[in-house]
C-alpha cells in the first residue's frame, strides 16, 4: 500500500443491510462523530470500524438520547465495530452524534491519542504501510512532554498522505515518509543533532524572504464535529502587526479538540510566522540528509550562525547530491 | 541622470552605482556603492501591484552582512534621482545569493 493511494477503510456496503454506501470511520482520542445506521429498524448504529474505549454520550438532533448502550463487537462481515443499540427506533433522517473515546493500541490496549501513536496506527495498521512503531518514539515522547494529544476521525476516503499531513498540520508537526524518524514537532520543537554544516565554498546557498510569508494574526478552528468547528482560538502578535500590518490566516485543525493544545500550536506557529523568515535553498551537499534533520548554517550568504530543520530535500540518486530547503526566522519571537 | 535606491531603516541605507551620485545623496545616511541595476516597473490591470526589483552587488557578502539578521522586509523604499522620488513603495521580497541581492519594491 502506498501513501498516495486512498486509505482502505471498510465500507457500509459490506454489511447485510445498509442505508447508503459510506466509509466506516476510524476514531482517535476523545472525539465526537456521526453514527451510521446498521439496521432497517433504526435500533442499531455503528460509531467506528474498530473496538473503542467507550462511548460516553449521544445526541439526536442536539438533544441527549436516552435508552442506549454500546459494545465492541463484529459486524456482519466479521470486522470489529463499536455498536450502539437504542431502546427505541431512531429517526433515520436525524443527526445522531456520539461522543466517546476511540481506538485502542493493538497491544497495550491504551487509548490512541498521542500524535505519534495515531500516525503510526494510521500508517501501519489502517494503510498497512511498512512503518515501525519505534520510528515514532522520539516524536511520541516529545508530544507527551508537550501534552499534545489528538482527537479526530477518518470519515472519508482520502489518501493516507493527505490524512497524516492534515493531522500533522493540526498539531504543528512535519511528516516525511522516507525519513528514519518520519515525524517531528515543528515549528518550535526540540532540536536534533546537527547532521551537516552549510559552509562556503562547499555548499551553495540562496535565501529568499517574501513579505507575504508573514502571519501575525492566527485563528485556529478546532473541535470539528460533523464538519462544523465548535471552538475557535485567535492569537496575534502586536509588535509584528505594528511593523508589518495585520496579516491574518486561519487554520482548520480537524485533529484537535483541546483548547490547551490549540493554544500551544498557535503560539508555536506565531513564533515562526510573525517574524520575517528566510527560506533557504542549500545545494551541493554530498550526503543524504533527511527531512526533519537539523543542519547548521554558517555561510557568507546568510551569516547568522544558527541551526534549522530540513523541510524539504531533493536527493540526486546518481550524483549523490542533496538540495535542502530550510526556514530561518529572524528577530525576536513574539 | 543619476538614480539610486534608498531603503528606510535604522539606519536608512542608500545604494548607488558610482561616485557620480554622491553629491545628491541624503547626507548623514549610510551609503553603499553596490547598486547593479534597477529593473523595469511592472504594472498590470489584473491585480498586480506596481513593482520593480533592484539588484545589488553581493559577491563579497556585503548585502548579506547588512541584511541577514535585520532584513529590510516591509521597509519603505524609493528609487530617486536628482529631481526626487521616481518610485516609492515597500520592500516585499529579498533574495540573496553569492553574487547578488535582489530587492523587490511594491507600490
Amino acid at each position: 500500500m502506498t501513501l498516495a493511494a486512498p486509505i482502505p477503510l471498510g465500507l457500509t456496503s459490506s454489511w447485510r443491510t445498509f442505508a447508503s454506501v459510506a466509509p466506516i470511520p476510524h476514531r482517535y482520542g476523545t472525539v465526537s462523530g456521526r453514527l451510521l445506521q446498521y439496521d432497517q429498524a433504526g435500533l442499531r448504529w455503528v460509531w467506528a470500524g474498530h473496538a473503542v474505549l467507550g462511548i460516553d454520550s449521544i445526541t439526536v438532533n442536539d438533544k441527549p438520547a436516552n435508552e442506549w448502550q454500546w459494545k465492541n463487537t463484529v459486524d456482519s462481515a466479521g470486522n470489529p465495530i463499536a455498536l450502539v443499540e437504542f431502546g427505541q427506533p431512531q429517526d433515520t433522517s436525524a443527526t445522531i452524534l456520539a461522543a466517546g473515546r476511540g481506538k485502542l493500541h493493538p497491544v497495550t490496549g491504551r487509548l490512541l491519542e498521542n500524535p505519534g501513536d495515531v500516525i503510526w496506527d494510521i500508517l501501519a495498521n489502517v494503510a498497512r504501510a511498512p512503518f515501525a512503531e519505534q520510528a515514532f518514539a522520539a516524536f511520541r515522547n516529545e508530544c507527551d512532554t508537550r501534552g499534545l494529544v489528538v482527537a479526530g476521525s477518518i470519515e472519508r476516503i482520502d489518501t493516507t498522505q493527505a490524512i497524516v499531513r492534515a493531522l500533522c498540520d493540526s498539531v504543528g508537526a512535519i511528516f516525511c515518509a522516507d525519513a528514519p524518524q518520519p515525524c517531528r514537532v515543528w515549528p518550535g520543537g526540540a532540536a536534533r543533532p546537527v547532521r551537516e554544516r552549510l559552509r562556503s565554498p562547499v555548499h551553495v546557498l540562496k535565501a529568499s524572504m517574501p513579505l507575504a510569508g508573514i502571519v501575525n494574526d492566527l485563528t485556529i478552528q478546532f473541535d470539528i464535529v460533523d464538519g462544523n468547528a465548535r471552538q475557535t482560538i485567535q492569537l496575534d502578535a502586536p509588535d509584528s502587526i505594528a511593523r508589518y500590518g495585520r496579516r491574518a490566516n486561519t487554520l482548520q485543525a480537524a485533529w484537535i479538540s483541546s483548547p490547551r493544545v490549540a493554544h500551544d500550536v498557535a503560539q508555536r506557529l506565531l513564533a515562526q510566522s510573525a517574524r520575517p523568515a528566510w527560506t533557504i535553498t542549500a545545494s551541493g551537499i554530498k550526503r543524504r540528509i533527511d527531512v526533519g534533520d537539523d543542519v547548521a548554517i554558517d555561510h557568507p550568504v546568510l551569516p547568522l550562525s544558527t541551526t534549522a530543520a530540513v523541510l524539504t530535500r531533493e536527493w540526486d540518486i546518481e550524483q549523490a547530491l542533496a538540495t535542502l530547503t530550510l526556514s530561518v526566522p529572524v528577530g525576536d519571537a513574539p | 541622470m543619476t538614480t539610486w535606491v534608498r531603503i528606510a531603516g535604522a539606519p536608512a541605507r542608500q545604494f548607488h552605482r558610482n561616485a557620480d551620485a554622491l553629491a545628491h545623496l541624503v547626507p548623514g545616511e549610510a551609503r553603499h556603492a553596490l547598486l547593479l541595476g534597477i529593473g523595469v516597473l511592472r504594472s498590470g490591470s489584473a491585480g498586480e501591484t506596481p513593482n520593480l526589483t533592484v539588484t545589488l552587488q553581493n559577491r563579497d557578502g556585503q548585502c548579506s552582512r547588512l541584511y541577514a539578521a535585520l532584513p529590510p522586509i516591509g521597509a519603505d523604499a524609493q528609487i530617486r534621482d536628482e529631481t526626487g522620488a521616481l518610485f516609492s513603495g515597500t520592500v516585499t521580497r529579498v533574495d540573496l545569493d553569492s553574487a547578488q541581492c535582489a530587492v523587490e519594491i511594491s507600490a
